[in-house]
């Protein structure tokens, strides 16, 4: 039996204080909930064996934890200015408020066991599904030790393995295969006509055409064979490791299998059969049942407001991990990215969900930041991405169901010119952007959908365009297909 | 040196008693390497540790104890500590006896931080309770300067008393009706691993100066004693002189209730008696262990493949929630945020029914329960399991952050 609770949000700022606080309260005596991380969520947790918990012990135990975490909401928001993880007071909390519990089986004692006797701190975990490993440090690189090395991806492969088959069913939806979720199938979405403003569209007013039309490169016909797998590099991102979410990060992906359904290309993994259930190695984690209740259902994915939120989602997954690379500028491209593509992809369909993002992330799209100021001037006051953040978290938490909308319309680029420069930034930025291929895949989609979004591309050209978005879409973040739609970038901007 | 010279004689007879995390001041009485200290101060260790001043180590051994007047001798077994001069024995003035108002210094000594000396004024004459098996007590001014045991001199260097614990006053003080630091000279020992900290000053017994005459009495069929060497302490009932084993709450000649250092709180009673039988079932007596009125002491045990650490065990104030802390490693240098992030995702993972927290600079493993919960415990299990733990998040912490692994909660007391 477990409680959970989600407290707060880590601050941008003041992390170290905030974490230190985390554990100096768990030091306390008088608690037994503990403070866990997950991501930059902080929860504070109170697990133990249901047969040992008396009805007085339980109403004290879910008295205990609601006071402390009430206590150390207020303290570390007062302290460390950490947002609350539920900050409207009164509403519905959704599951996905809880976070992502990641995996950590290389850093547990392969021989402890809990007590018969004692409280589990994992009703649902599988403390001896794992083999003890004789030395199990042997596999930890001696320091200095990054937090994403002192998981060997080996060994979390193996304690994954191990799992019981009886348990793959509970882990099928963890998220739908490859298929469930048909990029190939994906339609891109027709624009209105120039000069045509309808009120459920979200139209260019005055599109322009640039000057010539580029040659872009075709995309392959068919899907391209598997890519190699991405070199190591000290990268926080979640791709850096296929199976197991980085260690301090949250999984941005109830499993790797839903990863693989939204970045069908997952560099590394192997794709599981679509017809086949995830199993408990694609979960890459256990799951207690109160956590797998926040995922989507399967049916979600394959509903257009499910989509939305899968997008905003990875978007939201990258930020989070974006903020602790200290990546202002990408970050801000990373929300634009995100817009523009909720407007290519979802404006029809969606129409409430992507004007509310419109309008909510104004501030924050209004411009390119350029990481490099020009020399000479000083770099104009940069927003920052957080509330346009919220808004993203807000569509997600009601399931892209917004009230009926105002139309929002996306301001146009007028002149070719126009066009090519805030491309060509577009285009630095995601160059000056952290090497991750999910990042960059999910950035330069941005960048051609803003380009769509934005401006009347003659036939052919925005016709290849679709298909190469198509393919982006069909193949994921393989490196080809990156280098595929940087190119055709480059090429539009020097065109 | 001192401003005093006569206070050159307390340099040379003082020094610092350990005892696991129990801590003492003790000064040497008789040319027989036998120094005198509170025996509540070290509690019902036998085996300990000397330290003077410049910190030179010798063991030593409590070889007898006046429970009533709260006296422990301890024989130095291999010779006093030493340092440019050999340590003397401290001389006892009997008379004149101590005048309201006289001046005198309160002596404590504190592990690896030398003597601390402190002015004092005699504020009550020696008087004896009228309770059967008491002893003349007076009182001083001072506050808290150090561990209890360390004596009273007068501005010749002649100790006038020592700063004991009146045994009948085995239920916490209440200093509700007198203002704290106006009687005592000296806090007792430290309860070790935080429960000084954790104790509220009402929590902590009430310290007397046991007159010079008294402890003469005391000392003289000691010192006369030829087979120290071989000598156990003896625990006899303050009240009718029965010999007692610390396993006892009470007498059971008389029924009086034993001065342990200790003594059970009636509000939190049901949740002591779960520890105490707790620790029972895993050979521990609770009454020996007792390190601070709501924690005890566990000592280490040796672990397989691993370095041995105590555990510390705890109640809350409430008496509700019982805590178990295993020492893990000191915070690493350089960057923290990666080190509490990793602990903090151990504990959402990898920790099972633990959690790891900190304790200012510490690392620790915690197992907290509510004291209910503590009777389905196997303890002995339980404590095997968070040394085990503890051991395993030692080395990875080391090897991963350079974290210097803790192997003992004792801390030395800010006092």
């Amino acid at each position: 039996m477990t409680l959970e609770i989600p407290i707060v949000r880590l601050p941008q700022t003041r992390r170290v204080p905030a974490l230190r606080v985390a554990l100096a309260l768990c030091n306390s005596n008088a608690s037994t909930a503990r403070f866990c991380l997950r991501l930059d969520l902080l929860i504070v947790r109170y697990a133990a064996r249901l047969d040992l918990l008396s009805p007085a012990a339980l109403r004290r135990a879910a008295r205990e934890i609601a006071a402390h975490a009430g206590r150390a909401q207020g303290l570390l928001a007062s302290s460390c200015d950490a947002r609350p993880a539920i900050p409207e007071q009164g509403v519905l909390a959704a599951w996905d408020r809880l976070g992502r519990s990641q995996a950590l089986p290389a850093l547990a004692p392969a021989s402890h066991a809990p007590p018969p006797s004692s409280v589990s701190a994992r009703p649902s975990a599988h403390p001896s599904s794992r083999p003890s490993t004789p030395n199990m440090m042997a596999g930890i690189p001696p320091r200095p030790i990054t937090l994403r090395l002192s998981i060997p991806p080996s060994l979390a492969q193996d304690a994954d393995d191990d799992l019981p088959a009886v348990l793959s069913p509970d882990f099928a939806d963890d998220g739908p295969g490859p298929a469930s979720v048909a990029p190939a199938s994906h339609a891109p979405p027709s624009y209105a006509p120039p000069n045509h403003v309808t009120p459920n569209h979200v139209t260019p007013t005055q599109a322009p055409t640039p000057r010539a039309a580029p040659t872009i490169p075709p995309p392959p016909s068919r899907p391209a064979e598997p890519a190699p797998a991405p070199p190591p590099r000290p990268s926080m991102f979640p791709s850096a490791l296929p199976t197991v979410p980085a260690l301090g990060l949250r999984a941005p992906f109830p499993s790797t299998s839903a990863m693989r359904a939204v970045v069908p290309a997952m560099a590394s993994a192997p794709s599981p059969s679509p017809s086949a259930p995830a199993s408990a190695a694609d979960t890459g984690e256990m799951a207690p049942p109160s956590r797998r209740a926040n995922r989507p259902p399967p049916q979600d994915a394959a509903t257009p407001e499910g989509r939305l939120c899968e997008l905003l989602r990875q978007a939201l997954a990258l930020a989070t991990a974006l903020s602790f690379e200290e990546k202002p500028h990408a970050m801000l491209l990373l929300v634009r990215a995100a817009v523009f593509r909720a407007v290519m992809e979802h404006h029809e369909a969606v129409p409430n969900a992507v004007f509310y993002l419109v309008r909510a992330t104004r501030q924050v799209t209004r411009e390119i930041w350029s990481t490099r100021p020009e020399p000479g001037r000083a770099p104009p006051p940069m927003p920052v991405a957080e509330p346009a953040l919220g808004a993203l978290e807000q569509v997600v938490a009601a399931r892209a169901h917004v009230p009926k909308e105002k139309p929002a319309s996306v301001e146009p680029w007028t002149t070719a010119t126009q066009a090519k420069e805030n491309l060509a930034r577009f285009v630095v930025e995601i160059e000056l952007s952290p090497p991750d291929p999910t990042l960059r895949h999910y950035l330069a989609l941005g960048a051609l959908s803003e380009l769509m979004c934005r401006t009347r591309l003659p036939g052919p050209t925005e016709q290849r365009l679709r298909d190469i978005v198509a393919y982006a879409q069909r193949d994921g973040a393989k490196p080809q297909v990156i280098e595929l739609m940087m190119t055709a970038l480059r090429k539009i901007v020097s065109g | 040196m001192t401003a005093i010279p006569a206070l050159l004689a307390v340099r040379r007879a003082a020094c610092a008693i350990s005892a696991g995390p129990f801590r003492a001041t003790g000064w040497v009485v008789s040319t027989k390497a036998l120094l005198v200290t509170s025996h509540s101060a070290l509690g019902y260790h036998v085996e300990v540790n000397l330290e003077n001043e410049v910190g030179e180590h010798k063991p030593g051994r409590v070889v007898a104890v006046d429970v009533a007047r709260d006296l422990a001798f301890v024989l130095a077994t291999d010779g006093l500590p030493r340092h440019a001069d050999a340590m003397m024995p401290l001389q006892l003035r009997e008379m004149p006896a101590v005048k309201l108002g006289e001046r005198v210094h309160a002596v404590a000594a504190l592990p690896g931080r030398g003597l601390r000396i402190w002015p004092a004024s005699i504020c009550s004459l020696p008087r004896a309770s009228g309770a059967p098996g008491s002893s003349e007590r007076f009182d001083t001014d001072v506050g808290t300067v150090g561990p209890a045991g360390g004596p009273l001199v007068d501005a010749e260097g002649r100790a006038v008393a020592i700063l004991v614990r009146d045994p009948r006053q085995a239920a916490p003080c209440d200093f509700r009706d007198s203002s704290p630091g106006a009687f005592g000279a000296a806090l007792p020992a430290t309860p070790g691993s935080g429960g000084l900290a954790r104790a509220s000053l009402g929590d902590l017994p009430r310290l007397h100066a046991l007159p010079a005459s008294e402890l003469r009495t005391a000392l003289r069929p000691i010192e006369a004693a030829s087979d120290l060497q071989r000598r156990s302490p003896v625990y006899r009932c303050p009240a009718c002189t029965a010999p007692f084993v610390p396993d006892h709450d009470a007498c059971l000649a008389c029924g009086s209730p034993l001065p342990h250092p200790f003594a059970p709180e009636p509000s939190r009673a049901a949740a002591e008696r779960a520890v105490r039988d707790a620790l029972a079932a895993a050979g521990v007596v609770a009454n020996r262990v007792r390190t601070g009125p709501r924690s005890w002491h566990v000592p280490p045990r040796l672990a397989p493949g691993g370095d041995a650490a105590p555990v510390t065990v705890e109640l809350d104030e409430t008496g509700t929630t019982v805590a178990l802390r295993a020492p893990v490693s000191l915070l690493p240098r350089g960057s923290r945020e990666p080190f509490f992030r990793l602990l903090l995702t151990l504990n959402d993972q990898s920790t099972g029914p633990y959690r790891l927290a900190l304790d200012g600079d510490r690392v620790v493993l915690l197992f907290a329960l509510f004291w209910s919960m503590l009777r389905d415990q196997d303890l002995t299990q339980t404590l095997a399991a968070l040394g085990e733990m503890a051991e395993h998040y030692r080395k990875i912490l080391q090897e991963g952050f350079d974290a210097a692994p803790l192997l003992t909660m004792d801390a030395a007391p800010d006092w």
